[in-house]
């Protein structure tokens, strides 16, 4: 399913034009991207949780140049799917 | 940070963002995840513009182990959701880090004493307390002209503390190890003697046999001109053919890594030198300095090696992570994992 059916699917489902269904889309993402990446973290019902992670800078072997080397500070996004969601799609698997 | 965000929160949010109703904005909330779903249960796959992809990912059967009786357990394949976030998620997630960089960080003892070896080196040509007072003006350019290493590190400290702000912990020791280095520096020229009985011979023939260089030094006071020309430097290697040759493959405080890099054009295959000279370099940390170096040549291109080119540079990852070993370095285990990394398959 690529973008252009998602916003598709969203504009059949509420009833609204495309252009209409594909801002809701962008401002939706917009919205979940702020709210993590300002509060840390965000349960979306019936979707899962978003966590950021921080790794501090650090020194890092690097095998390439054979000696350490300080590894700048990275976040990453983590994703890990609600409990519904999980089950909903194991029962979906095992058919 | 609060500490959760009510699903009301985004609803909110969404709906002033947009300027629609809280009606339309909740529904919107609780459409994504279902459209998610069901994308899922046909594809496999999911798409979200500005979000990233939500994904169905296979897991095989694997071996597990029951963490609280520790006993072995198959686990059956099964589907696992995986989200992987947007190019553009990563980045604003990682806004204030964008200018940075990797640093390699210097092993400053080693670059302490090589410049303090070159810094002796000049000093057999002119009286000592005229170059130590020298030494003293020139501390921090010195590197610069003698010795590679120091030189980028101070560049690149200013930078992380202008972009670190918690690494401001490097100021203090920028400074702790500028003053190390010049405290080396004093103290081989105030006792070049201790460092060698040939150094003082040397010191002796220099100003014997070289009288143009002992004049040349305490006329040029100023730092730019402590940069020894082509042929002074020429006149100061014939002194020391005794001690060592310089190839005009290596220059003064050459890592073995740069050397490769030089070379190959890829830092990957210093460990290629370090097999071929293994009689010559006793620790592949070392810097090389005018070593007499075998450059081996390469059958294919640094960018495309031949078979016999990656085993080469395999067993010399094992020869380094040997070394590792013995001396209980604990980046033995890397060396050994680039090692797999480059054996032909």
């Amino acid at each position: 399913l690529n973008t252009k059916d998602f916003i598709k699917a969203l504009a059949e489902k509420l009833e609204i034009s495309q252009k209409e269904a594909a801002r809701l889309v962008d401002d939706a993402s917009a919205v979940i991207r702020d709210t993590v990446i300002s509060d840390g973290n965000l349960t979306v019902q019936n979707l899962g949780k978003f966590q950021l992670k921080k790794t501090e800078s650090r020194e890092s072997f690097i095998p390439a140049i054979g000696r350490k080397a300080l590894v700048p500070p990275k976040q990453t996004i983590f994703f890990s799917p609600s409990e519904t969601l999980k089950s909903k799609l194991k029962t979906f698997g095992k058919k | 940070m609060k500490e959760k965000i009510s699903a009301g929160d985004i609803i909110d949010r969404l709906a002033r963002r947009s300027g629609i109703t809280k009606k339309l904005a909740a529904e919107v909330i609780r459409a994504i995840p279902e459209i998610i779903e069901n994308a899922l249960r046909s594809d496999g796959e999911a798409r979200v513009r500005g979000l990233g992809t939500f994904r169905l990912k296979t897991v095989a059967t694997k071996k597990g182990r029951n963490p609280l009786t520790g006993e072995e357990v198959v686990i059956p394949p099964h589907d696992k959701l995986v989200f992987l976030p947007e190019e553009s998620f990563r980045e604003q997630a990682n806004e204030e880090f964008k200018f940075l960089g990797i640093k390699v960080l210097e092993e400053e003892t080693v670059s302490g004493q090589q410049s303090a070896v070159s810094s002796q080196q000049s000093a057999v040509v002119s009286p000592e307390l005229e170059v130590s007072s020298q030494q003293s003006a020139v501390s921090s350019p010195e590197p610069e002209t003698r010795n590679p290493e120091p030189d980028e590190k101070t560049p690149e400290l200013k930078t992380q503390n202008s972009k670190f702000k918690t690494n401001y912990w490097l100021i203090p020791v920028a400074i702790g190890v500028v003053i190390l280095l010049s405290v080396v520096f004093y103290w081989r020229n105030f006792y070049p003697g201790q460092r060698s009985a040939v150094g003082s011979q040397q010191s002796a023939v220099g100003s014997q046999q070289s009288p143009v260089t002992s004049q040349q030094i305490p006329t040029t006071g100023t730092i730019g001109t402590i940069k020894t020309p082509g042929t002074q430097d020429s006149t100061l290697n014939t002194q020391h053919s005794t001690l060592n040759t310089p190839t005009p493959a290596t220059r003064v405080g050459t890592h073995l890594y740069q050397l490769a890099r030089e070379e190959y054009g890829n830092p990957f295959l210093w460990v290629l030198i370090y097999r071929a000279n293994l009689d010559k370099i006793s620790n592949p940390d070392q810097v090389v300095m005018g070593k007499d170096l075998v450059i081996p040549v390469l059958e294919g291109t640094p960018k495309k090696l031949t078979h016999n080119d990656s085993l080469a540079v395999s067993d010399g990852y094992r020869l380094v992570y040997e070394f590792y070993l013995e001396k209980g370095d604990s980046r033995a285990g890397e060396f050994k994992r680039v090692m797999e990394k480059f054996k032909p398959h």
